[in-house]
């Protein structure tokens, strides 16, 4: 088993000790500062502890912690030798299995302790994590459950209004600025139907978020359903001469909870891949799924859903084209 | 229709402080053509009523014939388009239209025409057509598939719950868009647009109902059978009548009906006239067939990628 320790404290690397003279255990101290680029490439349900004595406040201890809850491929512990941390059974519920404190330090870590640490979190496997972590049964969340800062996991649709250069030379840019405007109070209505909320907007793309949950299927339908009457929409919501093409990638992913306009910050792999996607291998008119969501299609339509070329790794599906003339 | 008396008032005072008596006079004469305002015999002919007493007079008139949406028609045209080279400012406008959606009636933006408002009533006539008169209209007629065979071949109570989802699915999409349904032949559906763009909205409904029924088949269907239909539109006039029998002998009408023997299954069949007056972004939705018999109409069909 391997064991992580980030510190800049010499006392808390004697406290483990007893540890790494057990022949099963394998203890690397690393400075804290080293912690984020280390534990991105963590993936086998190590165990990591992290030191927040030297973080300044509550919103420094928060902020780190709430990026560690994002890798669930390891087992996180909390090293609080100062009492810093208050609310502990918060992160003990969303993926922390460990909180030493000055007492535990002065007494050593024993290996009776990390065994009840294997007992208490089992981790996704690795090669499953992505999908088989998200698959994973997670009861219907409303908004009101969601606090900010904290880590959920989401649906996440983002969504194109394709080809604005063009758009924008051919009928001028206060036509494409009041039609934008239509489209996202279009999109807002459309999201809080299926309670979503519009994340993000830049110009004319945005991400949209929905709780995970049971009923995600529905989504998946709202989109197909928004793809296909595109031309309705273009005419008769948006009321543009010319018939709108939209790109749609739908992925399902944790990220850190923050309302809109507070987005700056947040570090997701599925964001990341969203917009990566959308970036360097969506084409305008489509609408892609990630492999994450392939289970949620609904069986009805998911004929309708062709696979396509893998994208960094993931599978990919794409909703069939229609009506080409 | 029936006017409430603060706006039968409020018209009266509309029309006396906007337009001159002569003027009033040849306003509805373009309604009732030898239209005269009665004098009272008893009078002498030295006597001339004031503006506000031959409005009031007008008003009752045209109350009277039922004309008050074309009259208030004519008010409209004159104040935004104008009459014999001028624009007429109408007094208490605001008033009178919020007087109008009280009672069930709104302004179309685009044509700017007094319709009906569907969310108070649907009625046939929009609550304005009057018996008799030529108008333009956009026809629909929508029939299922070999209906015959899903009767024979399903239970009854499965028919009838087809039957009325089908009616529902035609229906909401002819009525959100200010369409009404006239006639209704076993499962045969005509419905008829006539305000807005009524050519666009009548194709932007059959795609809406070609889409719909889509994913009534994939969702809802419990039958075996899947719901097939064709449509076919048609534009061109016809005299106002509330007598079914009357409307089927329209020319339109009947063509529009009768294209059902030539229109392909799960499709849109479009004439040239109707897809030639749409805006462009639909009609490169649509695809002509040459080797059709029916090679003059435009058709429309939900075809996905093999």
């Amino acid at each position: 088993m391997d064991i992580y320790v980030f510190t800049d404290d010499k006392k808390i690397e004697n406290a483990f000790s007893v540890l790494q003279k057990i022949k099963n255990y394998t203890v690397t101290f690393k400075p804290y500062d080293e912690h984020r680029n280390t534990i991105k490439n963590l993936n086998n349900h190590e165990i990591v502890y992290i030191d927040i004595q030297k973080l300044a406040d509550d919103t420094e201890i928060k902020k780190t912690l709430n990026y560690i809850m994002k890798y669930d491929k390891i087992r996180p512990g909390i090293i609080d030798t100062k009492n810093k941390l208050s609310g502990i059974a918060h992160y003990f519920h969303f993926g922390f299995c460990d909180y030493i404190n000055m007492n535990d330090i002065s007494q050593n870590i024993t290996a009776q302790r990390i065994n009840e640490i294997l007992e208490y979190k089992q981790c996704a496997s690795s090669d499953e994590a992505d999908i088989g972590a998200q698959n994973s049964f997670q009861p219907d969340i409303s908004w009101n459950d969601i606090i900010e800062g904290n880590d959920y996991t989401f649906f996440l649709m983002y969504l194109r209004l394709d080809r604005q250069t063009k758009l924008k030379t051919e009928y001028g840019y206060d036509f494409i600025e009041k039609m934008t405007e239509k489209l996202e109070k279009y999109i807002i209505h459309l999201a809080s139907a299926n309670n979503g909320k519009l994340w993000n907007w830049d110009v004319n793309n945005g991400i949209i978020l929905f709780p995970y949950s049971d009923s995600i299927a529905n989504i998946i339908i709202a989109s197909y359903r928004f793809m296909r009457d595109s031309i309705l929409l273009s005419s008769e919501v948006l009321n543009s001469p010319v018939k709108l093409d939209f790109t749609v990638i739908l992925d399902k992913g944790r990220l850190e909870y923050h309302s809109r306009g507070m987005t700056g910050t947040t570090i997701s792999e599925s964001l990341n891949r969203i917009y990566h996607a959308a970036d360097l291998m969506a084409e305008a008119g489509n609408l892609y799924v990630f492999d994450a969501l392939f289970n949620d299609i609904p069986p009805q339509i998911s004929h309708l859903f062709i696979p396509i070329q893998d994208f960094e790794g993931h599978n990919m599906k794409r909703l069939k084209r229609f009506n080409i003339r | 229709m029936e006017a409430s008396s603060i706006f039968l008032r409020q018209l009266q005072k509309a029309l006396s402080e906007s337009v001159d008596p002569r003027t009033m006079v040849h306003l509805v004469r373009e309604i009732i053509p030898d239209y005269e305002i009665k004098t009272d015999k008893n009078l002498p002919e030295s006597f001339t009523p004031t503006r506000l007493e031959m409005a009031a007079q007008i008003v009752n008139d045209i109350r009277a014939h039922n004309l008050i949406i074309p009259f208030l028609n004519v008010l409209l045209r004159i104040q935004f388009i104008g009459y014999m080279g001028r624009k007429y400012k109408i007094s208490g406008f605001p008033d009178l239209l919020k007087s109008l959606y009280e009672m069930g009636f709104s302004l179309d933006g685009k044509s700017g025409a007094i319709y009906e408002n569907p969310a108070y009533r649907v009625s046939r006539n929009w609550g304005i057509l009057q018996e008799g008169i030529d108008y333009p209209f956009c026809f629909m007629w929508t029939d299922v598939v070999s209906y015959s065979n899903i009767v024979k071949n399903c239970k009854k109570d499965e028919v009838q719950k087809f039957y009325k989802e089908y009616m529902h699915i035609v229906r909401s999409n002819v009525e959100k868009r200010n369409g009404r349904i006239w006639i209704v032949d076993g499962d045969g559906i005509l419905s008829s647009f006539h305000f807005s763009n009524s050519n666009q909205s009548t194709v932007l409904c059959a795609i809406e109902i070609m889409h719909t029924i889509y994913d009534y088949n994939l969702f809802s269907n419990s039958i075996k059978l899947p719901l097939q239909v064709r449509v076919s539109i048609e534009s061109g006039t016809c005299e106002y009548s509330d007598n079914h029998e009357d409307t089927k002998k329209n020319e339109t009408i009947q063509k529009t009906i009768s294209n059902e023997k030539i229109a392909k299954p799960n499709s849109v069949m479009i004439s040239r006239n109707v897809a030639m007056s749409i805006d462009e972004m639909i009609t490169a939705a649509l695809y002509t067939d040459t080797n059709s018999t029916s090679a003059d109409y435009y058709y429309y069909s939900l075809d996905w990628e093999k």
